[in-house]
């Protein structure tokens, strides 16, 4: 079997490690293996290009010791030198456990996958962002996460390869679902957003959120938000957050309002293509960050683009 | 019962300096609890108010921890705290943590809960919790919005990205915590300065039965560098003038960048 495995609960998942799989398999000359728990849809992801696709039979759904288990005692039998788990909430429960259950080097929401001889190495963001580690591997393997929506995949077409049942013994999970339901959220995906209007501490109070979602229905954007907003004050719900603890989005137009730019934060907009700072402090550290910097009172800009707009379209 | 809290002391990321050559300078860093782990402490005190039970804390970290982020766990509520020092260092694998870890808690001896926050602040792993859990052979749930313990079982909740999980697991467990899970009191600074160092006892690796700290090398991985991240390099136009004046500017220049369309 391949060198390079992903293993992921939620098949549609695959496309997001999709392009550092290919990649990290090319370098041992190969296509990378697809595992799954069994009874999944499989369509759209089967014709990716994968050497082999093994689903795994007898795991309790939602289980994430158990995929882990199955996983695992086939590391052992296989050998494979590297797993990559698509970084969903589950997936990186998931990738954690096979990491500890397997001894293996562990790199999650890993930047790159690098090969040096035999030796593995890894880097990863750490200490909020700013700084980058790169490891080298002793062990002879490695479990690693990616962060979604980080690498468009590559396009399907590819013969698909016949799907192999495979039943594992594994370590039955003592944790049991006693109920699921569905979440309920605002329903928006800033990863998807073509522009996004962010507001930050600068913003006084809840009521103002107001005059920065007029700003953003004229500028048909989305409303994105620093980590105070939802985690301290709470003011916007946590799909809002954009950084490190929130999400990493690329839009065209990026607008940070009031927001300091601390590192965290930086991570999280870095990609965008035309980036706005607004902040009254012309030593805030967003400044730097930015393709267009406006050193003023959000209070007068914001209202001062919103009348200007208005008159503009209504032209 | 019996609950031990894994509370971190780490860098203060939003207050590190990094040098653009060489990267972070940890020389006179600020430092505190993991903000996730706050959440962690506070849950096992309410816990505590509600069930009488005795809250341990448990840091793998700097000798300073003790009398900083120890001392502020303590205060929240908790009855001791132990830390195993690692000099000055700050750790940057897992497998010394983990070792630190269970050798620790085979010495607090009995427990029923343990409880984590979902992420450490500077590593960002979410790897401890799961992989302290195999090494016990105990269950772990990662990210609780809500917890509860009745009759030797938690319960906990969780929002994974399309749903809402229940979970129950019997006890003992390792649960992972949210920060949307509580609010974290905030004790005072007089509270803080009046926790005893008693309640606080430093252990050395070697008390453990463990080897020397090597702060960048385990088992697994080796730590070869840290680096600065590099941003991508921006055109640092500035937009000056009257509000009016500025709005009219960025407009015409966001439309000039095709942006807005």
């Amino acid at each position: 079997m391949s060198k390079v495995w992903v293993f992921t609960e939620e098949p549609k998942a695959a496309l997001h490690v999709l392009s550092p799989a290919i990649n990290t398999a090319s370098k041992f000359g190969e296509k990378p293996a697809l595992m799954v728990p069994s009874g999944k849809e499989l369509d759209g992801i089967a014709d990716r290009g994968w050497s082999k696709i093994i689903a795994l039979k007898g795991l309790n759904d939602g289980a994430s010791f158990e995929y882990a288990s199955a996983v695992a005692t086939l590391m052992k039998k296989e050998e494979p030198k590297i797993v990559i788990v698509p970084g969903t909430k589950l997936g990186k429960e998931v990738a954690a456990f096979i990491a500890a259950l397997s001894g293996a080097a562990y790199a999650p929401e890993a930047l790159d996958i690098m090969l040096d001889g035999e030796v593995i190495k890894y880097a990863r963001s750490i200490l909020g962002g700013g700084v980058i580690a790169t490891y080298k591997a002793k062990a002879p393997f490695l479990v690693a996460t990616y962060q979604l929506y980080q690498y468009p995949p590559p396009e399907g077409g590819h013969t698909i390869p016949e799907v192999t049942e495979i039943e594992v013994s594994v370590e039955r999970s003592k944790v049991s679902r006693v109920e699921v339901r569905p979440l309920e959220k605002s329903g928006v995906d800033l990863r998807k957003a073509d522009r996004i209007i962010a507001v930050g501490r600068g913003l006084a109070k809840r009521e103002d959120l107001a005059v920065i979602e007029e700003l953003a229905g004229l500028l048909k954007a989305e409303v994105g938000c620093s980590r105070i907003l939802t985690e301290d004050y709470k003011w916007l719900p946590s799909e809002r957050q954009v950084g490190l603890t929130g999400v990493i989005v690329s839009p065209r137009l990026y607008v940070a309002i009031g927001i300091s730019g601390q590192i965290q934060h930086v991570i999280g907009f870095n990609k965008s293509k035309i980036v706005v700072a607004i902040n009254k402090d012309k030593n805030a550290p967003i400044h730097q960050y930015a393709d267009y910097s406006i050193v003023d009172d959000l209070y007068k800009i914001v209202p001062a683009l919103i009348s200007y707009l208005k008159k503009t379209s209504s032209q | 019962m019996n609950i031990i809290v894994l509370a971190k002391h780490v860098v203060d990321t939003a207050a590190l300096r990094i040098d653009p050559k060489t990267g972070p300078v940890f020389r006179g860093a600020l430092t505190k609890v993991s903000d996730y782990d706050k959440h962690a402490v506070e849950e096992a005190v309410r816990i505590k108010e509600k069930t009488g039970a005795k809250v341990t804390i448990l840091c793998v970290g700097p000798t300073e921890a003790a009398r900083t982020s120890l001392k502020e766990a303590v205060a929240m509520g908790a009855d001791e705290a132990f830390l195993v020092s690692t000099g000055s260092s700050y750790v940057f694998n897992n497998m010394l943590t983990l070792m630190a870890l269970i050798n620790s808690i085979k010495r607090i001896g009995s427990y029923d809960l343990i409880i984590c926050g979902e992420v450490s602040e500077d590593l960002y792993q979410a790897y401890i919790g799961p992989a302290l859990a195999v090494q016990l052979g105990i269950p772990f749930i990662g990210s609780a919005v809500k917890m509860e313990v009745n009759a030797g079982k938690i319960r906990v909740e969780r929002k994974l990205e399309d749903v809402v999980e229940v979970l129950e697991s019997p006890l003992p467990a390792i649960i992972s915590v949210t920060r949307e899970i509580n609010q974290p009191r905030i004790p005072t600074t007089m509270q803080i300065m009046k926790v005893p160092l008693t309640k606080i006892k430093t252990i050395a690796p070697g008390e453990l039965g463990l080897s020397e700290v090597k702060d960048k090398e385990d088992d697994i991985s080796v730590l070869e560098k840290l680096e600065p991240a590099r941003m991508a390099s921006r055109k640092g136009i500035k937009v000056e003038g009257a509000p009016e004046e500025v709005a009219e500017k960025l407009i015409d220049a966001l439309k000039k960048e095709g942006v807005l369309e």
